[in-house]
């Protein structure tokens, strides 16, 4: 018989909540672990490991006394005798799915007593099919054995429902992103905007997105752009009060005075605040703090010359008119934009980030009211450190801004966020449950854990001590459009993106030779 | 430091779009300011001019024009000023010969474009203005914004390794300086031109600009001369002062001061048609227009909104038109674009996509057709109907002759029709 | 108390003492102590143990279950048949009493039904199984045997069998046999089936032994034999790792065909066992083969929980054992069997009734 068809353990008591299997000597069950029991009647039930114990038939004082003797050089020539038969162990393990003629269902009844258990193939998840959209995450695993079985959420659906995820550092969530954003670099119909705030998705130096062989739809805006990728320059005149007000905490007579110098220069209204124009009503102490707080946070001021500066060359007074719109137009066309922020201060990449999502939101605004929504693409908006924007103390101190707007509405309009944590506590459940797709990696907090067990699209109660021990790179699925929480080993993205390069060049081999020379003018 | 005693200049022009006007008043003002421009130039003794592309409008312009513009091109060159240009988008043409060709070939202008693509490299050579020593390259704008694949490939590093007072010439949008109004066009950005040049002067956008960026010169559009779009006489309407740019240099640009070819004026008038029907527009429109002050003035005329009742057409510009010009306006243009009625719009709104417009017009408009051959009806139809337009649709291509194309059309036409036996049979 | 202890275990070691006329005494003696050197004995060892509890008692008849059970080890493995013979067999048995008016006995008769069919092969025939309380070895110092005692033949019998079975279809030249016990008979017919065991195993050259954890040998000082043998090592300072005594008696007792011997199978052990050996093998065999054959029993003797003890016989205890609450679920499964014929169910009740005040006894001291 085919190994992996081997009886790996027999249910040998337990209930609904947990059935324990006393394991098959050798077959190294694993925390995590995906077990088949085959039932009667073409019936399935899948399983997953919670917990493992020892158990054994020798009373416990035998063992410490053997062990006492081991340990102390004594009764060498006694041992266990069949230790694979008397000392065993025990998994807890979770009835996770039940399939009745390969139709997966929510479990309901028990297996058969003393069944026998053995591992997942590739064959009992067939269902897990490949959607219209799909999106990458990884490999189906089995405790920390991986299944060739790669899973798929679809990127129509699963974006707009907003993507979680949550981890600590050193855990794969960039090697995730990179490799979901690879994927969906496949796809042409998903406009995905990418605050890079550590300018690690393009791979400026290294195997990165800019690699991918359908590398048309990605655009990369840089201050520091490499050749042939834009520079990010945004026009000062960009930045209406709003913008700033929603990342910003101004004071009441510091709101007031830019609502005052908005509405005297228009668009110009940073430029003369910073050149220190002094108007009607506001104190010049007014003016000093604003024009201070610019250049902290925008870096703009100006020089002894009276010229308008930027100290990180990202806002400019005369460039960078149209960046919001390219950004955005790009977005439309269903391309990756990324965005290397990673010389702006937190508060101004959040600024850079609202002023485009806010203008796109408007826009899909427009057009669902237009009827034409649905022949645009969806987008997703990839946010690090989320709670700097969806955390509940900012969310009280400053209102509603556009992130949390979309969290809570972005559905409607087909704009959904990526949104990547390490602290999922300091995001309000409301918003959490407005996520409905999240790719848990691994966390030792155990506050975390129990947040992210208590938002979780499936129940992930009996789960705390396998997402505690999850390995960098591997990971559960918990969605609504994953029939259970999936546990995946998310490849490494080097590995998984040379492949890929490697296949699409061996296909384009022969159609790829024009262009070599072309006649120049 | 270097003291340099000497200041050299040079002047930087694009967009001049010679040929573009068809009307007589606008052609003349067309040309009047190019003379204006290049006497300005023999006035101020520069050293060279650089036209940045679009010299002319086509690359076979109306022959009265090109005259006078060549009149005033000799002049240039008997004072000892050359003329270095590259093409604009406008004045190539991939299968024919361009004026710019033949005036290059005739010396009355210098075509400073050159390089060759090397194992997929583009190595630009720079030419040397012999006066003052200043190297000039660049890149000639394709249509379509096709130069992008020359600068992806351009050899950046050579040229920028390049020691001397050096001018990038070229003739596309900059992602990063496009204005607002340009935000949809074609651009390319400013990380693949080569960095450290003095000056680079640009061309094809027609809004001036004097731009920095950080490791690059100054990026400079003059913009157009006059204006060859309707959106250009707007931006004049709206004080937009249209001329070029003298730059003084030596080791490095000391000084680029704008030079303003003044034109004419204009009178821009807005009416928002909304609410109305047809006929209440044609009425207050006339009535404003009276008492519009239009005299030797360009006058643009922007009809907008979208009307309560009756058709677009029954507002009648021909009658506007009279009336202003009557009143002693030098040009009228109407922009309409904006005007619409209330069953336009709904189709606007519900297909944006022009092949679904077309195959939900075939279905609309299938059943009224009386045939009696099934092939043509309902469903196969519509089909039939769209597969005969695609081939009708064909466009001719490059270096194919007028009567080859002709015969191809009908051929595939006929094919698509299945008609071949029939016709030969009779 | 203490003194009475002491004087009763400050006797002289004495020697063996066997109360039987054919039966001659070794005196103890220093050169009867050997060696068991370890030896890589690789033969296939099976331990056969059997087990019966009482479902139903009453005065006139008694319902047991009982198990017999072997396992195999070879190098400490444990070994799977290749035949299809089972590892362990079931059966329920019914002792019932007839009282014969013209003999003026009590006759007991026993049926058998094991739990599948395909036990019957195994287990012994009822008609060898009926037999008189007055029958000399089911009277017991002239008292009639109790009714629970006769039940538990059918296992003994059972045991011979199904030994045999094992033997002949598992067992190969130079393996051996461990049974739970001595290999003494003690029942009429027993003999008949012990016998053809003993054949089977002198056929397939398979060497029969017994091994007791209990053993009621005593000295002729009233001491305990073991004890004595365990004692009178000390005083010889006898310092080998593992040892057996031997010989012990001489006896030609057709109930008993066996050389009893005393071993101690394991150093870390302060326990010592009897071991027989069927007699007809070990007079053919030398000196070497005895204590390899014993070897192999050390072999196996080292498990931490009883060190000295054949792992094997633990197994097959355990095995074997028949549990309390398997009880209960046989007798509910007859109980609900008898109720379908409510007068039988009746006068069940009567009979069981009048036995089973001492399980309700045992029931209210928690037992």
């Amino acid at each position: 018989m085919d190994d992996k068809f081997q009886t790996i353990g027999q249910i040998i008591g337990g209930g609904s909540s947990r059935i324990l299997i006393r394991e098959k000597d050798g077959s190294k069950l694993e925390l995590g672990g995906l077990l088949v029991i085959d039932d009667a009647d073409d019936q399935t039930l899948i399983l997953q490991i919670n917990d493992l114990e020892y158990r054994s038939l020798i009373p416990q004082s035998m063992h410490e006394l053997a062990s006492g003797m081991n340990l102390e050089g004594l009764g060498t020539n006694l041992e266990f005798m069949e230790p694979q038969l008397r000392n065993y162990i025990v998994s807890r393990s979770k009835a996770i799915l039940h399939l009745v003629d390969g139709i997966p269902r929510i479990p309901k009844t028990l297996p058969t007593y003393f069944n026998s258990v053995r591992h997942i193939t590739e064959k009992d998840l067939k269902f897990l099919t490949k959607p219209k959209n799909p999106l990458y995450l990884g490999d189906v695993r089995s405790g920390s054995k991986i299944l060739n079985l790669p899973i798929y959420i679809d990127a129509s659906e699963a974006i707009p429902h907003h993507i979680l995820i949550p981890a600590t550092t050193g855990r794969g969530k960039s090697n995730l992103v990179k490799v979901m954003l690879w994927s969906l670099l496949d796809l042409d119909n998903f406009g995905i905007l990418v605050l890079d705030p550590h300018d690690e998705y393009y791979g400026r130096n290294e195997l990165c997105l800019k690699d991918h062989p359908n590398n048309k739809n990605l655009v990369y805006y840089s201050p520091d752009a490499p050749a042939g990728t834009n520079t990010l320059v945004i026009n000062i005149k960009s930045i209406l009060p709003d913008h700033l007000k929603e990342i910003i905490n101004f004071s009441s007579a510091q709101n007031d005075a830019i609502y005052r110098y908005y509405n005297t220069f228009g668009n110009e209204w940073i430029i003369k605040i910073v050149e220190g124009v002094e108007i009607q009503d506001i104190s010049f102490k007014t003016l000093q703090v604003l024009k201070r707080k610019f250049d902290n946070i925008l870096g703009v001021y100006f020089d002894e010359l009276g010229q308008f500066q930027s100290r990180n060359n990202i806002f400019s007074d005369t460039a960078g008119k149209t960046t919001i719109k390219d950004v955005i137009n790009s977005l439309e066309d269903g391309k990756i934009v990324v965005i290397d922020t990673s010389r702006l201060l937190g508060d101004a990449e959040m600024l850079v980030g609202s002023i485009i999502t806010e203008t796109l939101f408007n826009r899909y605004q427009r057009y669902k009211l237009e009827g034409s929504l649905n022949e645009k693409p969806k987008i997703g908006v990839v946010i690090e450190e989320a709670p700097r924007v969806l955390g509940k103390e900012v969310i009280e101190a400053q209102g509603h801004n556009i992130y949390s707007t979309i969290a809570r509405e972005g559905r409607k309009f087909n704009i959904g966020l990526i949104a990547i944590t390490q602290l999922v506590s300091l995001i309000p459940r409301t918003i959490l449950a407005n996520i409905n797709t999240k790719i848990i990696l691994g966390n030792e907090m155990a506050q975390e854990r129990a947040e992210i067990i208590g938002s979780a699209s499936q129940d992930l109660s009996d789960d705390n001590r396998t997402i505690a021990s999850l390995d960098k790179g591997e990971a559960i699925v918990s969605s609504i459009f994953t029939k259970f929480a999936v546990p995946i080993q998310i490849p490494l993205f080097e590995e998984y993106c040379s492949e890929h390069i490697k296949e699409s060049e061996h296909q384009n081999s022969r159609s790829k030779r024009e262009d070599k020379n072309i006649a120049f003018i | 430091m270097i003291l340099v005693n000497e200041l050299y200049k040079f002047a930087h022009v694009s967009d001049c779009h010679i040929g573009a006007q068809k009307y007589p008043e606008l052609k003349k003002i067309e040309l009047d300011v190019f003379n204006q421009c290049l006497d300005r130039c023999i006035a101020e003794n520069v050293d060279f001019i650089i036209i940045a592309g679009d010299l002319f409008h086509s690359n076979l312009p109306n022959m009265a024009s090109v005259k006078e513009a060549v009149e005033k091109m000799r002049k240039v060159k008997e004072n000892g000023i050359p003329i270095y240009v590259n093409y604009g988008s406008h004045d190539y043409s991939p299968n024919e010969t361009s004026i710019i060709d033949l005036l290059n070939s005739a010396g009355l202008i210098t075509k400073i474009v050159q390089g060759r693509v090397d194992n997929g490299k583009l190595n630009l050579k720079f030419f040397k203005d012999p006066k003052t020593g200043a190297k000039i390259c660049g890149i000639s704008a394709r249509k379509m914004g096709l130069e992008e694949n020359y600068f992806k490939v351009l050899d950046r590093e050579s040229l920028e390794y390049e020691d001397g007072f050096k001018i990038f010439v070229f003739h596309s949008a900059i992602s990063e300086f496009k204005p607002e109004f340009l935000a949809d066009m074609d651009s390319i950005p400013i990380s693949l031109f080569p960095k450290g040049f003095d000056y680079y002067a640009g061309g094809h956008i027609h809004k001036r600009s004097i731009n920095e960026y950080m490791g690059y010169g100054k990026i400079v559009y003059p913009g157009s001369l006059f204006g060859s779009y309707s959106k250009d006489f707007e931006i004049n309407a709206n004080g937009e002062k249209r001329g070029f740019y003298i730059v003084d240099f030596d080791i490095e640009i000391r000084n680029i001061g704008f030079i303003e070819t003044p034109a004419c004026e204009y009178n821009y008038i807005k009416y928002d048609a909304s609410g109305k029907n047809s006929i209440q527009v044609q009425s207050e429109l006339l009535e404003r227009l009276k008492s519009e002050n239009v005299t030797d003035k360009i006058v643009l005329l922007k009809i907008k909104g979208e009307l309560s009742g009756g058709k677009t057409s029954d507002i009648d510009s021909k009658l506007i038109r009279n009336l202003l010009t009557k009143n002693g306006a030098i040009h009228v243009s109407i922009n309409r674009h904006g005007l619409i009625s209330k069953e336009h719009k709904k189709i606007q709104i519900m297909e944006n996509n022009i092949p679904k417009i077309e195959n939900k017009l075939f279905e609309e408009n299938i059943g009224k057709i009386k045939v009696t051959n099934k092939e043509l009806k309902s469903e196969k139809g519509v089909k039939f109907a769209n597969e005969l337009l695609n081939v009708l649709r064909d466009q001719q291509k490059p270096n194919e002759k007028k009567g080859d194309y002709e015969r191809r059309i009908i051929s595939n036409a006929v094919d698509t029709l299945k008609i071949n036996d029939e016709s030969e049979n009779k | 108390m203490v003194q009475k202890l002491e004087f009763s275990l400050g006797k002289q070691l004495g020697n063996p003492l066997f109360n039987f006329d054919d039966c001659k005494s070794y005196h103890l003696n220093k050169k009867n102590f050997h060696e068991i050197k370890p030896a890589s004995p690789k033969r296939k060892i099976a331990f056969v143990d059997g087990g019966n509890q009482e479902i139903f008692h009453a005065p006139n008849f008694s319902i047991q279950v009982n198990r017999v059970y072997f396992s195999m080890f070879r190098n400490n493995e444990r070994i799977l048949p290749k035949s299809d013979i089972p590892t362990k067999i079931e059966f329920i048995s019914m002792v019932s009493s007839e009282y014969d008016k013209d003999k003026k006995e009590v006759f007991y008769e026993t049926s058998i039904f094991p739990s599948l069919n395909d036990y019957q092969e195994y287990l012994p025939l009822e008609k060898d199984l009926s037999f008189s309380s007055k029958e000399r070895a089911v009277m017991l110092g002239m008292q009639r045997y109790d009714i629970e005692r006769v039940s538990s033949i059918a296992r003994r019998f059972a045991e011979w069998s199904f030994s045999r079975h094992v033997i002949q279809n598992e067992m190969e030249d130079d393996d051996m046999i461990v049974r739970d016990g001595s290999l003494q008979i003690s029942f009429a017919n027993e003999d008949k089936y012990s016998e053809e065991a003993f054949k089977a195993a002198q056929k397939e050259n398979v060497y029969f032994t017994g091994l007791s954890k209990t053993s009621h040998l005593y000295t002729d000082t009233g001491l305990s034999l073991i004890g004595s043998i365990q004692e009178f090592a000390e005083e010889c300072g006898i310092d080998h790792d593992l040892w057996c005594y031997y010989p012990i008696a001489d006896r030609w007792a057709p109930t008993h065909k066996a050389v009893i011997m005393i071993a101690k199978f394991n150093s870390c052990s302060d326990r010592i066992f009897r071991f027989e050996i069927l007699r007809e093998q070990f007079q053919k065999m030398d000196e070497y083969a005895i204590l390899n054959v014993l070897s192999s029993i050390a072999d196996n003797s080292k498990d931490f929980c009883f060190p000295g003890y054949p792992y094997g016989l633990i197994d097959a205890d355990l095995r074997a054992r028949v549990r309390s609450e398997e009880l209960d679920i046989y007798r509910t499964l007859i109980l609900s069997e008898i109720s379908k014929k409510p007068e039988l169910l009746n006068k069940f009740n009567f009979h069981v009734r009048a036995t089973d005040s001492h399980d309700i006894l045992n029931n209210i001291a928690g037992d």
